[in-house]
């Protein structure tokens, strides 16, 4: 693969090369940014006062949560506010050109050739009904190329080359369905990067891709970027990523720039409350398991009977899984033909009680119907799922029934996990209603100490879903899970969709629950930063099959398989941990 | 939580160069921006469900008290014509034959000398009727056949999609109108009976899209890991929740129906001359269309104006109940 | 793609011998005999009523009646109706104006309906778009019938534009007012659905992507936005072939015009149930091949299901 990118398209003016730009001016000034949106009840802030300076061939990033107004703020360089956005004040200066306020054409004019963008979510940012070779060629005339067919073609398969997609004349040819989201992205960086503009901006360009993926995606952009000298503005969540691929930061919260400056200042020595908690709180950057206040000692531990901070051993198994095998058919486009896909492949492993296992794998690893069949949602092809020393699949309907109380689960999405319908005390009371615990009015009293538990307000109890936030209802996901009592509880990715602070409450919790209630968790996910900070083993699983399997001490320190190794190493911000005073 | 503190490794070697123009480090004061209410629970608002959403929504639409008020309007008329009118719609005097308006007959009067007046007020019954009785027959129709297609799946979704499918070859119109031409006992039930007959299909296509689009919710799973039984989560969690379409589909196609009926009954294969209805007050309108063209604007605009009622209706219900226009 | 095509036209199988089956078994099944209604007040005399019972298979087995109607569908051949006339001819004669007619109600309602509701979908809360979903609805909520008399009444007796009724052998010109009335309340349905589709376009991630890449606003439109909203439109316009000749039953009557529906209204006033249900078979059967149009077209202007 070639790692030369020609800096001019054979027929863009020399001016227009991002090369020649003096490295000492800014390329991008942006003052006093002031964004609102207009909705039912009135006006919103959503960008207040912002700043930010680029300079050429730099590569700076915005680090905030979901409504930090990051992403505005770099819609609003290329003039693409979505909705009822608007800039209400401040100026942005692009090479020393004023934007606020410009005309259409020359914005026009300015996006793709002097501004490219890479977007958030390949699956979508492609038109479905076009080409991938149509989608480069309609960015390349679009901004000027202007050679013959036979030229263009070959600058379009060159344009795919160059983005790291093998085969690429091929490929021009196919259409966005046909490729993965890997590949779909670096079509769209390779269509970003099409006219040789002088910034780029990457709105989170690889946070819906596996994290293998997203190294080598990202990889592959730092070195174009470098070699073309295009100055890169990175919008993202995840502060270990923003270090490790910009040397300047910018953070936003709730609309505003809280702090700024050269990124490893910030993360080594963050001024700004906010800065600082997100700094504690970013997964990738932690290095060690939660240690809840009672096991550091902070907290008398004569509250509780048991012993604290003594974990059981291990040999007390909760659930074990042995040669658990699921073989789903997939029925072909010629009638009657199918083909038989392991999704779960000869998988074995033991949770331990009161102790969290972590399940880990990139999308398509089996880990999620791994799960499902230890819940008893999907039958198991062949193996077995012991829970407590009884093989599940041999329990009569009515033992199945009681089995039920005994492990529940947690799901990833806190927008689809609670009925929209219930309110938040019918969706508590539900599991106890159904199993018959208890009369009307202890039930009540129990959904109230489980708000308590999950540290949410008794009053919440009356409030619908759509009237809390996707932590609220992640708590309340939990609530309801833990009002039977259960021993093992599995949390199918419970904290992937949600604000790193938001997701470091929320893992916090847990380990205190788990302490203070000695569950055991079956903890699925794709984010091995976050099994650092909550699991005690860690099962690796890739296509179906476990690739590795020990403590996650073991796995974090030394790990045996290469395919473990790349996804320690794909961490974002991996390397950028040192020595960490531990607890 | 432990602080966690960095060394950088790797980079180290590099001193970092002073920041340029622009790119010193800065801090914002720290008390702007409300850390502490990151997560908060609104405690003094009413707690409100999507259905109290969804009102909120719609009253606050000009459209909604528009047809809100039609609809009104045309229920209390067809439950009490009586109410808006003392003439009989069927005492009639040829001797007045195609009078114009006059006191007391603000209408005037049609070929057959009764009073247009009456005969529009009378003749909402019928229309309402077999609007309402054929909607609701389609709904418990189609919702339960789409409603057990979607959610139970394999053979149960293979054959009543089939049925389905050879329901819906056959047009609305054209199929009532070949039942209806041979039938024999024309009454209210048995039009609504035949509309609904070939116009169920709509709605089990509709409710078995949204079954099959629900019944994916994490909040299934979960209602499942309790270990609830099928038919119970069906009816506790899937079917509430698929049912916006549903009636936002009711309310367009009670003014179909309507109109459906209005056509069998001017084609004279829909209600029996002795029930006063617009279709066929319109179809008796005909013969004099080029000289009297008025004495049919008032049961074509009885017509309209209530279809025009339940379809503005459906219109803010949909707004309302959209998901994609829902808060957060 | 071939085998997409090839299991679609055998799922139309089951569909069409189901319709068909439907239908017949709802006009022959009936309470009451079919025969003993013919020749008016007096009725026939029993030995000529036999006779048509044996020609018509009636004295057969329903189920063996169908079969022989069946053989019938697929030989094109439907029989002779009370009268004598050979069916299938009576069916030949009928068509060609009702396919006219309802190809240029289809070429009205997609050129105004894709027109405005583009325009309103793009500046969806406008002036422009609320008027466009008051008419309408208007046009959905008044029905064909009445539409037609009003225009018979304004463009043809008082504005005196375009002729009043059609008749026989009608041209262009005099089909021009039925094919607008015969358009109104698809031409509704087409603005709304392409007023929807074209929002819901406007703010879809690539479109904004596409913004990004340079485009300019009318290539972004044309290239993006209406090619994508047009896949259900287009879908809508091919099921709604089928629908606008069954439709047609209405505005033939009101207009005068000797095709589909005033021969299938003639039939029916008739009460000749044989000519009533040949001529629905092949309406149904012209709805069944829209509708697997349709999907073919769905496959077309999709890539993504061409190989599903």
């Amino acid at each position: 693969m070639t790692t030369q990118f020609p800096v001019s398209d054979g027929n863009a003016t020399p001016e227009s090369a991002p090369a020649v730009a003096d490295p000492n001016k800014p390329l991008l000034e942006i003052r006093d940014l002031q964004i609102s949106f207009t909705t039912g009840v009135g006006e919103v802030h959503a960008v207040r006062g912002a700043n930010l300076t680029v300079y050429p061939g730099q590569n700076v990033a915005i680090v905030g949560e979901s409504g930090s107004g990051k992403s505005t703020t770099a819609a609003s360089i290329i003039d693409l506010l979505p909705g009822t956005g608007k800039v209400t004040g401040g100026s942005i200066m692009f090479d020393g050109r004023e934007l606020v306020g410009a005309p259409r054409a020359e914005t026009e004019a300015l996006r793709g050739r002097a501004i490219g963008m890479v977007p958030q979510d390949p699956m979508s940012n492609l038109n479905p009904v076009w080409r991938i070779g149509t989608q480069v060629t309609e960015a390349l005339k679009a901004n000027g190329f202007k050679g013959s067919k036979a030229e263009l073609r070959t600058r379009v398969a060159d344009v795919l080359a160059e983005a790291g997609l093998p085969d690429a004349e091929r490929r021009a040819r196919q259409y966005p369905h046909e490729f993965s989201g890997g590949m779909r992205q670096r079509a769209l960086i390779g269509i970003g990067l099409a006219s040789r503009p002088q910034l780029l901006i990457a709105d989170e360009p690889t946070s819906a891709l596996d994290v293998t993926v997203q190294r080598q995606i990202l990889d592959h952009l730092g070195d174009m970027t470098r070699d073309l000298g295009t100055a890169v503005l990175f919008i993202t969540h995840d502060l270990g990523l923003a270090a490790e691929r910009a040397e300047h930061l910018v953070v936003m919260f709730k609309g505003q720039v809280v702090e700024s400056g050269p990124a490893q200042q910030i993360l080594a020595d963050p001024q700004h409350p906010y800065t600082k908690r997100l700094v504690a709180s970013a997964p990738s950057l932690a290095s060690r398991r939660i240690q809840t206040a009672h096991v550091s000692g902070q907290e008398s531990a004569e509250l509780h009977a048991h012993h604290l901070g003594e974990k059981p051993p291990a040999s007390n198994e909760a659930v074990k899984v042995e040669h658990l095998t699921k073989v789903f058919q997939i029925r072909g486009a010629r009638p009657g033909s199918s083909t038989d896909f392991t999704a779960v492949d000869d998988v074995s492993f033991t949770l331990g009680r009161g102790r969290t296992l972590a399940l880990v794998g990139e999308s398509g690893s089996g880990k999620s119907t791994a799960a499902n069949m230890v819940l008893g949602l999907l039958e198991p092809t062949s193996g077995t799922v012991e829970f407590d020393g009884t093989d599940v699949s041999t329990l009569n309907p009515k033992q199945a029934f009681a089995f039920r109380r005994r492990i529940q689960p947690v799901f990833q999405n806190p927008y689809g996990s609670l009925d929209p319908m219930f309110s938040i005390y019918r969706s508590i009371e539900e599991p106890l209603k159904l199993h018959n615990v208890g009369s009307k009015k202890s039930r009540e009293k129990r959904v109230r100490e489980l708000l308590d538990m999950v540290s949410l307000p008794q009053s919440a109890m009356r409030r619908f879903p759509n009237e809390l936030s996707g932590g609220q209802r992640q708590r309340i996901a939990i609530a309801r899970a833990l009002a039977l009592k259960p021993e093992v509880v599995v949390l199918d990715e419970a904290v992937s969709a949600l604000d790193v602070l938001v997701q470091a409450q929320i893992l916090d919790l847990l380990d205190e629950l788990q302490t203070d209630l000695g569950l055991s968790y079956l903890f699925i996910t794709h984010d091995l930063a976050v099994v650092r900070q909550i699991a005690d083993d860690v099962v690796v699983m890739q296509n179906g099959k476990v690739v590795e399997q020990a403590t996650t001490d073991e796995v974090f320190d030394n790990p045996r398989q290469q395919y473990t190794r790349d996804l320690l190493e794909a961490i974002p911000g991996a390397h950028l941990v040192g020595n960490v005073a531990g607890g | 939580m432990p602080e966690n503190r960095y060394e950088p490794v790797g980079r180290s070697a590099t001193p970092t160069p002073a920041p340029r123009p622009g790119q010193e480090h800065f801090t914002a004061p720290a008390d702007e921006g409300g850390l502490g209410a990151v997560d908060a629970v609104a405690t003094d608002e009413t707690p409100t469900s999507l259905w109290r959403d969804a009102w909120h929504q719609m009253r606050r639409r000009p459209l909604f008290w528009v047809s809100g008020t039609v609809i009104v309007i045309v229920v209390l008329v067809a439950a009490f014509p009586g109410l808006f009118t003392s003439i009989d719609p069927r005492a009639c005097d040829l001797a007045r034959a195609l009078e114009g308006p006059q006191a007391g007959h603000p209408f005037g009067f049609d070929r057959q000398g009764c009073d247009i007046y009456s005969r529009t007020m009378y003749g909402a019954r019928a229309s309402v009727v077999v609007g309402v009785l054929a909607t609701s027959m389609v709904v418990i129709l189609g919702t339960t056949i789409g409603a057990i297609a979607g959610y139970y799946g394999k053979w149960f979704d293979t054959i009543l999609s089939r049925i389905t499918d050879i329901f819906f070859a056959i047009p609305l119109v054209l199929g009532a109108i070949v039942i209806m031409s041979i039938a024999t006992n024309r009454t209210s039930f048995l039009v609504a009976f035949v509309l609904a007959v070939f116009g169920w299909t709509q709605i089990a296509r509709i409710t078995r899209g949204t079954v099959l689009s629900v019944k994916n919710n994490e909040f299934v799973t979960a209602a499942k890991s309790l270990g609830m039984g099928r038919g119970q989560i069906l009816v506790r969690h899937v079917l509430p929740n698929s049912a916006a379409p549903i009636i936002v589909y009711a309310t367009v196609a009670l003014g179909q129906f309507i109109v459906a009926e209005a056509t069998l009954s001017f084609l004279g294969i829909g209600l029996p001359p002795d029930v006063v209805s617009w279709g066929g007050d319109i179809s008796a309108a005909q013969g004099a269309i080029r000289t009297d063209p008025e004495i049919l604007l008032y049961p074509a605009g009885g017509l309209a104006v209530t279809v025009l009622g339940f379809m503005m209706m459906g219109d803010v219900v949909r707004d309302a109940l959209d998901p994609k226009a829902r808060k957060r | 793609m071939l085998w997409y095509l090839g299991r679609r036209l055998l799922q139309v199988i089951p569909v069409f011998l189901g319709a068909t089956l439907l239908l017949y078994a709802l006009v022959f099944l009936r309470p009451g005999d079919p025969i003993a209604g013919l020749g008016g007040e007096r009725g026939l005399p029993e030995a000529v009523q036999e006779q048509i019972r044996a020609q018509y298979n009636l004295d057969q087995p329903f189920i063996i009646q169908y079969l022989l109607f069946l053989r019938g569908v697929v030989t094109l051949d439907f029989g002779v109706d009370f009268r004598g006339r050979e069916i299938t001819e009576v069916i030949a004669n009928a068509f060609p104006v009702t396919i006219q007619l309802a190809l240029m109600a289809l070429v009205i309602e997609a050129v105004f309906g894709i027109g405005f509701g583009l325009v309103a979908g793009m500046r969806k809360g406008g002036i422009f778009d609320a008027t466009a979903l008051v008419v309408s609805l208007f046009f959905i909520a008044v029905p064909t019938f009445v539409v037609g008399f009003v225009m018979q009444i304004v463009v043809g007796v008082r504005l005196g534009w375009l002729p009043v009724t059609a008749g026989r052998d009608p041209d262009f010109v005099s089909l021009l007012m039925p094919a607008m009335v015969l358009a109104a309340v698809s031409f509704a349905y087409v603005l709304r659905l392409t007023r929807t589709s074209v929002a819901e376009n406007l703010s879809a991630d690539y479109v904004r992507t596409a913004r990004a890449r340079g485009l300019r606003r009318s290539q972004v439109t044309g290239r993006h936005v209406l090619r994508n909203s047009l896949i259900p439109v287009v879908t809508f316009l091919g099921a709604d072939i089928g629908a606008l000749m069954s439709g047609a039953i209405i505005t033939e009557g009101i207009f005068n015009i000797n095709g589909v529906g005033g021969t299938l209204y003639d039939a029916i006033i008739r009460g000749e149930s044989i000519t009533v249900v040949s001529l629905t078979t092949v309406l149904v059967l012209v709805y069944i091949g829209a509708n697997l149009l349709v999907d073919l077209l769905y496959a077309a202007l999709d890539p993504r299901i061409r190989y599903a």
